[in-house]
């Protein structure tokens, strides 16, 4: 407070009752002044009667400075943090409690204040209203529970906040930062909640008040009070001022309303949501890569399979061909033995071809598209090399070397060995041709011939191996179509479509569930 | 060394047999193929040897005309002892025997310096022909490998100047070769003798060897410890 200083109460009386006492030692000077008069019966009595005034002052005189050093003591005792003196509050309106201003022990120009406090609103019922009102001198600003509710600038006007929307039984924390331009310094608050029971819930600031230690940053958000902190300090006597405030109507305080993606509800939805993604993508991810060792396991297990067929059957089959061969070659011309050893090099160079078969299906090696084509074209050409018809590959230059599966592989190759013997059986024709070629997402394999052709839909189901080619394109995602008609030659196309290897993984993953079977290449081969 | 010199290999003398030399792990198969290859008459197996290394410390001495190669040999396998037989015996022809019909491994093989290739499960009949035909200057190619050799030298465009390339009438040949032609056909179609079709394929391997010598032998030295399988 600059324009109005008050001087201290216990200073002037103290000097008051200094002045009183000290009228008291004039008295012996008075006296000492009479005592000089002579001796006689009458001055005997007078001895007496000198002793005993001196006597009289002396014990006033120590009465006096007893009481003087009482009372210096008091008024220091007082001066270093008592309060009750102080105590006399400020109404802060009609119906209002008696608040008192209050502040930190030391007053200090230019500087803040902090005080805080916890508020535990009873549970009386519903808030009916709730309304507090706050002035500070020179400045302060308001929070509760960590919300700003408003500031003040000047000490003449008390500010009233309606809290009724937001105030709620239980605890609450008020926090005020008021500023002190020079002189002295105060803060004052009151708070008042009536309930629908009737019953009012009062507070103001008094010595149950906190003020905060200059180090403490998070002061407005503490639950409790700090350790370095101090209890408030009434000032009301210092700060005796004249306090005609007007009251303003701060506009009624509203909840806050968030926005829906940063209620407490979305966010935990939210973020059970993303833990369970979270989980469900490294679950999915352990699988993956334990999936992919499997495939690799596997890969490694068929490549092993299909050397160990091949070292060990593989070579003694051929030898058994070689060896046979080489018996016929030493038998002389004519002899009985030659006719059944003809026939047994011929079924074990047959056999071997048809183990060639299965090495090429076993053997992970060959999982690609690059290795199945090359095998239909040689297929193709081996399958009418005695025959009439003449085979002619177009297989398109720059095919993706991409990996296959064992299925599409078994699939394909079966579904064009059946084509192929369609055409030799039935076509007449003169050329087969075998067309290859693939784009971004499939694999197509035509097969035409320039036979006699026939109506496809006069074939039965089931004739000709048709509904065949079929089941196998769709056990593999593919597509299958004839377009023939008689005299016009026949075509068969086959679409298979190349899948992605992550892709794939992915599908097969979920399409299995729980299951752990590795994949479609787990099947055992069947080709023949 | 020009493709040239490689193809004038004269005509098989009727009074002395052609020089075999024969080149397999499995002593099984040795006995028999070399029983076999001495039973026709106008071919003699002198040098049969067990692995690739035995190969090319006795082969320079013993002076084949045609060797016949198995693939799949442990420690060393028949693609790179063809590729460093090559650089030993350039004029040598070298047939690979095979057990499965895996257009890659053959044409790695053809690739590293092979003149042709035959199934192992080869009746004895085509065995005869087949090596007559590599003799006298033959170069079999299936569609498969003709296709994978147009490939090759479309991947591996000339770097140098004097790198051999293909020329127009070649390329025809390997294309139609590849798309199941025979090559009487082929030369039908292109109005030219079937001898011709033959030299132009021989060309082709030629250039193919010429072009992958160097570039061969050092890949099958790096890839020694994993020779190719089944």
């Amino acid at each position: 407070m600059v324009d109005c200083p008050a001087a201290g109460l216990a200073l002037q009386m103290g000097s008051d009752k200094v002045h009183d006492v000290k009228v008291l030692p004039s008295r012996p000077a008075h006296d000492g002044r009479r005592a000089g008069g002579p001796p006689d019966e009458g001055a005997v009595r007078g001895c007496q009667r000198r002793w005993l005034v001196s006597r009289w002052i002396k014990t006033g005189v120590c009465l006096a400075f007893v009481l003087v050093g009482m009372l210096c003591l008091r008024s220091f005792a007082q001066d270093s943090g008592g309060q009750v003196r102080d105590r006399s509050g400020v109404s802060l309106g009609e119906g209002w409690p008696v608040a008192h201003w209050i502040w930190e022990a030391q007053v200090r120009d230019k500087h803040p204040c902090r005080v805080w406090r916890v508020v535990e609103i009873p549970q009386w019922g519903r808030v009916k209203s709730a309304q507090v009102r706050i002035t500070a001198d020179n400045a302060y600003q308001l929070w509760l529970d960590e919300r700003l509710l408003g500031q003040g600038v000047n000490y003449r006007f008390i500010t009233t906040y309606d809290l009724t929307a937001i105030l709620k039984s239980g605890r609450h924390v008020l926090a005020v930062q008021a500023f002190n331009e020079a002189y002295n310094a105060g803060v004052i608050l009151a708070l008042r909640v009536h309930f629908d029971s009737g019953k009012v819930f009062e507070l103001v600031t008094d010595e149950t008040w906190w003020t905060v230690s200059d180090q403490d940053q998070k002061w407005i958000a503490a639950r409790a009070p700090g350790r370095q902190w101090r209890p408030a300090v009434i000032v009301d006597e210092k700060h005796r001022i004249e306090f005609f405030p007007r009251v303003l109507e701060a506009p009624p305080i509203l909840p806050v309303v968030l926005p829906f993606w940063q209620t407490f509800w979305f966010q935990m939805v939210m973020l059970t949501l993303g833990s369970f993604v979270t989980l469900l993508c490294l679950w999915l991810g352990v699988r993956l890569a334990a999936q992919r060792q499997s495939y690799q396991l596997l890969a490694q297990e068929r490549e092993r399979i299909a050397r160990d067929i091949h070292d060990d059957f593989g070579a003694r089959l051929t030898h058994l061909v070689l060896r046979g061969e080489v018996a016929l070659m030493q038998l002389p011309a004519g002899s009985g033995a030659r006719v059944p050893l003809v026939e047994l090099s011929d079924a074990a160079r047959r056999l071997r071809g048809a183990l060639d078969e299965v090495i090429w299906a076993v053997s992970s090696r060959r999982d690609t598209l690059a290795h199945t084509v090359s095998r239909l074209c040689n297929h193709a050409e081996s399958f009418f090399k005695d025959s009439a018809i003449r085979c002619r590959l177009d297989v398109a230059p720059g095919l993706p070397d991409c990996p296959l599966d064992l299925a599409i592989r078994r699939n394909l190759m079966a579904a064009t060995k059946e084509a192929l013997a369609n055409s030799l059986r039935y076509s007449q024709a003169r050329e087969v041709f075998v067309r290859m070629h693939a784009d971004k997402h499939a694999l197509i394999v035509v097969l035409e011939d320039d036979g006699v052709g026939f109506d496809p839909a006069s074939v039965g189901a089931g004739r000709n191996g048709l509904e065949n080619m079929a089941l196998r394109m769709q056990e593999v995602g593919g597509t299958f179509y004839v377009d023939s008609s008689p005299g016009q030659g026949c075509r068969v196309t086959f679409w298979i479509p190349l899948r992605r290897g992550i892709r794939k993984s992915i599908a097969g993953l979920i399409a299995r569930g729980s299951q752990d079977a590795p994949t479609n290449e787990s099947e055992p081969a069947k080709e023949t | 060394m020009t493709p040239t010199k490689h193809i004038a290999i004269p005509p098989p003398p009727v009074d002395r047999p052609l020089r075999v030399a024969l080149v397999d792990d499995k002593a099984g198969f040795r006995a028999s193929w070399s029983a076999l290859i001495q039973s026709f008459p106008e071919f003699n197996c002198v040098c049969v040897c067990s692995s690739g290394a035995e190969a090319l410390a006795r082969l320079p001495e013993a002076r084949p005309e045609v060797v016949l190669m198995d693939i799949l040999m442990p420690l060393m396998s028949g693609i790179e002892c063809t590729a460093r037989l090559r650089q030993l015996l350039p004029k040598v022809r070298i047939v690979m025997l095979t057990e499965v019909d895996d257009d890659e491994m053959v044409f790695l093989a053809l690739e590293a310096g092979a003149d042709g290739y035959l199934l192992k499960r080869i009746k004895p009949d085509d065995l005869r022909t087949g090596l007559r035909e590599v003799v006298s200057g033959g170069a079999p190619m299936s569609s498969g490998i003709a296709r994978r050799v147009v490939e090759f030298f479309r991947r591996h465009p000339r770097s140098r100047p004097d790198d051999l390339h293909l020329t127009p009438r070649e390329e025809e040949v390997l294309l139609l070769l590849s798309q199941g032609y025979s090559n009487k056909e082929i030369a039908d179609r292109l109005n030219m003798g079937i001898e011709t079709v033959r030299s132009h394929l021989k060309n082709v391997y030629e250039k193919m060897h010429v072009r992958s010598r160097a570039e061969a032998v050092a890949r099958y030295v790096v890839r020694q410890s994993s020779s190719p399988s089944a």
